[in-house]
């Protein structure tokens, strides 16, 4: 084999090897290319604002953002107007935002009059930290958000402000 | 005769056991610890090797090098804060009162959209005055049980819940 024809194997495998490894560190879907089939979102039923009791079943069928949070998380209420900016633009595109607050309905209700919210909040008090947990969240901390396919399996999850031009990227991938 | 290089099907081999170990070595978890629902972990919080838990973020030492004064020694990772105003103390005997806590090393950070707030950090302390009831019994003047109430958060990435830590404090003799 010539030194040319070895440089350009060489290459060859280097851009393999790396497209490989990029795939596994970016690509939104990466659990399903490791072998990790998503699985299916755990069941709960949380108060809405005016009380009434809301089933997560309630939007099965539409691509779901999660979004656990709570009013004393400074970086949880900076990213909620980025989240309804994304609700505003995806409506039409079957894409439902959910907040659960870990908090309770006074402190939530507060927070709405200051910035308006234009998708569901559910009250979970600190009782939804274990919820958040149930969806992952082994640290336990906020904000976290899920992102739930319109076949109700969790896609992906995020600790902490997630950028809006990630999250945009991973709801296109899965519209 | 023999190729002083490797051969390409040995480059091969190796570079695609470099590839499955590269694939199969990436982080899992915070704490190395499998999380409830392994397959979901993210791989946006793939390079974040570093997320502790409360427990684990913030560490508080008491101390009562005089007399009626105990000492938290603040211990948390850089980036890791406490909220001063989220602090509450309680001790479990109702033979010592406690006094107005003097917070030290507290720093003023803008927070979001809640405005500034003042925060302590690794080696910040705090100083808890307290009295001994004068008809207390010398059997309840044990060392008694602080429990520290407080709430944090990891400077530009996310927040704890307020969480209770109870510290068995070495009350010196009146």
């Amino acid at each position: 084999m010539t030194s040319g024809k070895k440089i350009g194997l060489f290459g060859l495998l280097l851009l393999a090897t790396t497209v490989l490894v990029w795939a596994r560190a970016d690509n939104p879907t990466g659990q399903e290319a490791a072998g990790q089939a998503p699985v299916l979102r755990p069941a709960f039923s949380l108060p809405d604002m005016q009380g009434t009791a809301r089933d997560i079943s309630e939007w099965d069928g539409k691509l779901i953002v999660l979004n656990f949070w709570a009013t004393w998380c400074g970086p949880c209420r900076e990213e909620i107007p980025l989240f309804v900016q994304l609700q505003e633009k995806y409506l039409g595109r079957n894409v439902q935002f959910i907040g659960v607050a870990i908090d309770n309905q006074k402190a939530v209700s507060k927070f709405q009059t200051q910035t308006p919210v234009n998708y569901p909040l559910l009250i979970g008090d600190f009782a939804a930290i274990d919820l958040a947990r149930d969806y992952g969240n082994s640290v336990g901390a906020l904000p976290y958000t899920v992102i739930i396919d319109q076949q109700q399996r969790v896609r992906h999850t995020h600790l902490g402000a997630i950028e809006i031009d990630t999250l945009e990227t991973m709801l296109e991938a899965l519209l | 005769m023999t190729s002083p290089l490797v051969s390409p099907v040995k480059a091969l081999l190796a570079l695609c056991f470099c590839g499955c170990g590269l694939l199969f070595s990436w982080p899992v978890g915070a704490t190395g610890q499998t999380p409830p629902m392994a397959g979901l972990d993210s791989f946006f919080n793939s390079g974040e090797a570093d997320l502790l838990t409360a427990d684990e973020a913030f560490n508080l030492l008491a101390e009562s090098s005089k007399v009626g004064e105990i000492r938290l020694l603040i211990q948390s990772p850089p980036g890791y804060f406490l909220y001063r105003d989220r602090f509450g103390f309680t001790l479990d005997s109702s033979a010592y009162h406690l006094g107005k806590p003097v917070f030290s090393g507290t720093e003023t950070i803008h927070d979001g959209l809640t405005g500034e707030a003042e925060v302590l950090a690794d080696g910040d302390s705090i100083l808890l005055p307290f009295q001994v009831d004068a008809i207390a019994p010398s059997r309840h003047l044990v060392s008694p049980t602080l429990t520290v109430r407080f709430q944090g958060c990891a400077k530009d990435r996310f927040c704890y819940p307020p969480v209770s830590r109870q510290l068995v404090v070495p009350v010196l003799p009146q």
